[in-house]
């Protein structure tokens, strides 16, 4: 069963200079109980999908957003939360789905013991009275392993380290028991033993709980061992989308095979020397109010044809579960 | 044994070091309560040679960096260029110096002002140092400092705000580069860089490593990228050296539980490799009250009783390895 199915997702953007088309036509789903990764640099759309499929992009910009966000709730109930009054997408957040964010300092706030906020959002959710509120999120910050929590619940954000502070957004994602939760770089910010702690702790909530994960990441190495199904954004569009050992042992689209091959730690096996120069995509992404006719990745592409100017490749199906936008990758017989 | 046994090369080259570090410390704060950032840190760094420094937030890297070149003064221990005591310069020998002895930074945007030409900034630095003589030169230099980091002469009239994360760190370089230093000292060049980007500034650094003969202390968190540029590695924390080993051995056979750790905890991009490691436990203990013995062992998996009385002292395990931990015996038995 799939937890959420995105459709055909488009946000744009008004501005001064023109239209931006920050996601164009994504489309993909994460399996109950299984973790989607999206995969992209800055400027590929990823934490914009996000936060449309939350309806967190500010009111005051001249957003467009179309396409379909089928969510399957606790109850089986399908609901497009793109559609959803807001009345129900605020139960609806408060309930079955959670975000956790790149810098928890940003998402807390600095003049309430984090005790108080987890408690807050207790009461407000889940109309707990104050005295059982204050007890779960004792439990809560047990959950996520804080150490001395029952002192530390009476801590103010600033006297918590970063990897603390990311625990604590945590606690405050699983108050709600999220039927899914969205993680936006959640361990960009943090150092690297730290961010083995933390995924290692959303690992273990997603066993006990089933809950389901969107992954969003620029962090190949994390996706590797902690996605199920990888969608890898460019230029706001899907380029390729598949299970992640799949992808990993067999990259399909140039620039996925780019990304791979430009990694330091990919250059060379352990015990082999370095070579003397790494693959490098060359150039740099085209600034989005000047994007090129056919398809984004032609102007960086070693492999690019003529014909690849006229048109965006459409995402085909390539394989089983395995789809690229690439006119270099067959299309699947079948499909 | 000599800190100075610990300051020579690995390859015993009879020649002074082109960077000495001895017993390094650099406190903050007040003297009752000083934050021990740097608390006795010994390297050296031969002419040639690319020396990373890693560890994480809070380790002293980008204060080694900034005490090294003399941005920051040292508290405690000395800095040798060239086997001469940078502390001990005057003003005017300093000034002369910095030509020599340049530094990249981790963000190009915050060290480059927003309202001058980027012809005008690096021609700053040239006049600075007083490189450029007669009309025309500043231009010609110019130019070709912004085609050696593979921009364009036309670039020059641009103010930063129009170049992009990669092309302003290639402006970072290019500054760093037009007194002509022998030593550059990269903190975290890459890590504001998307990965694309990063490796196309990965080649660039190695390439005019090359050609201008640098010598680099290379200071970073990401272990790949200093496995793949680095020709051996400083491994910091809390302000003190774990190890010093070969690039190669080290990621080959680490010997330090601390850097064990690191490497564990660093994830490849090979979903085939299983994820066994158990992350380490906690934080970063507060370097205003770092543990007693071994800074370490409040982490440690390895940590006995005998660790909180002493702190280990960097030895040689192995020939060129260096290592602080008392727990030899599981150093040289136990790595994989």
């Amino acid at each position: 069963m799939n937890r959420l199915e995105v459709r055909h997702l488009c946000t744009s953007f008004v501005t001064d200079e023109g239209r931006v088309d920050a996601v164009a036509d994504v489309s993909f789903a994460i399996r109950a109980g299984g973790t989607t990764a999206i995969v992209g640099e800055s400027g590929s759309g990823k934490s914009v999908t996000s936060l449309t499929l939350m309806r967190l992009l500010p009111r005051a910009t001249r957003t467009q957003v179309s396409g379909q966000a089928l969510f399957v709730t606790r109850s089986g109930q399908a609901v497009d939360l793109l559609t959803l009054p807001e009345p129900q997408m605020r139960a609806l957040r408060g309930n079955e789905v959670a975000m956790i964010f790149q810098e928890p300092m940003t998402s807390l706030n600095p003049v309430f013991t984090i005790g108080e906020q987890i408690a807050e959002s207790l009461r407000l959710h889940k109309r707990m009275d104050r005295a059982a509120a204050r007890a779960q999120a004792l439990r809560l910050l047990e959950l996520v392993e804080i150490p001395a929590a029952r002192q530390r619940q009476d801590e103010y954000p600033h006297q918590m380290s970063g990897g603390m502070r990311q625990r604590v957004m945590i606690a405050l994602a699983m108050a709600c028991d999220p039927t899914l939760l969205i993680a936006d770089e959640p361990t960009t910010a943090l150092d690297v033993t730290i961010q083995a702690q933390i995924l290692t702790l959303m690992r273990r909530l997603q066993a006990q709980t089933g809950m389901s994960i969107l992954l969003i990441t620029h962090n190949l190495g994390v996706v590797a061992h902690h996605a199920d199904d990888v969608a890898v954004m460019y230029s706001g569009r899907i380029v390729e989308a598949a299970p992640v050992r799949p992808l990993f042992a067999a990259p399909q689209h140039p620039y996925t095979r780019g990304l791979l091959d430009c990694l330091p730690g990919k250059s060379h096996a352990a015990g082999q020397p370095r070579p003397a120069r790494l693959f490098a995509i060359r150039g740099q992404v085209s600034s989005p109010l000047a994007p090129p006719p056919g398809c984004a990745f032609e102007p960086r592409c070693d492999h690019a044809l003529a014909h690849c100017r006229d048109a965006m490749p459409a995402l085909v199906d390539t394989a089983p579960q395995r789809q690229a936008r690439c006119v270099l990758v067959p299309a699947a017989r079948d499909a | 044994m000599s800190m100075h046994d610990i300051a020579q090369p690995a390859d015993g080259s009879p020649d002074v070091p082109l960077i000495e570090v001895r017993d390094l410390r650099r406190h903050f704060g007040t003297r009752d309560r000083p934050v021990r950032a740097v608390d006795g840190v010994s390297f050296a760094i031969r002419r040639g040679e690319t020396l990373g420094l890693v560890g994480e937030s809070g380790s002293g890297k980008s204060t080694i960096g900034r005490t090294v070149l003399r941005l920051l003064d040292c508290t405690g221990g000395q800095v040798l260029y060239r086997g001469e005591d940078i502390a001990a310069l005057s003003g005017a020998r300093m000034r002369r110096l910095r030509s020599r002895l340049q530094i990249i930074f981790q963000d190009p945007y915050a060290s480059l002002n927003p309202k001058m030409r980027i012809g005008a900034a690096l021609g700053e630095a040239l006049s600075t140092h007083g490189l450029h003589q007669g009309p025309g030169q500043p231009e010609r230099r110019i130019a070709e400092l912004l085609d050696m980091v593979g921009l364009r002469a036309e670039h020059a009239a641009r103010f930063p705000h129009e170049f992009s994360g990669g092309q302003r760190q290639r402006i970072g370089i290019a500054r760093a580069l037009a007194v002509e230093p022998e030593f550059i000292v990269a903190d975290e060049p890459l890590s504001a860089l998307d990965v694309s980007i990063q490796a196309q500034v990965i080649n660039l650094l190695a390439d005019l490593r090359e050609r201008l003969s640098l010598t680099m202390l290379f200071i970073s968190h990401d272990l790949d990228v200093v496995e793949y540029l680095c020709d051996r590695v400083v491994v910091l924390y809390l302000g003190r050296v774990m190890e010093i080993a070969p690039t190669a051995e080290l990621f080959a056979r680490p010997l330090h539980p601390y850097t064990r750790a690191l490497l564990a905890a660093s994830p490849k991009p090979d979903p085939t490799i299983e994820h066994v490691a158990v992350p380490l436990r906690g934080d970063i203990p507060s370097p205003v009250n770092p543990p007693s013995g071994c800074v370490f062992r409040t982490r440690c998996p390895l940590a006995t009783d005998a660790c909180a009385q002493d702190s280990p002292t960097l030895e040689e395990m192995l020939p060129g390895r260096f290592s602080a931990c008392i727990r030899k015996d599981l150093m040289l038995s136990n790595a994989p």
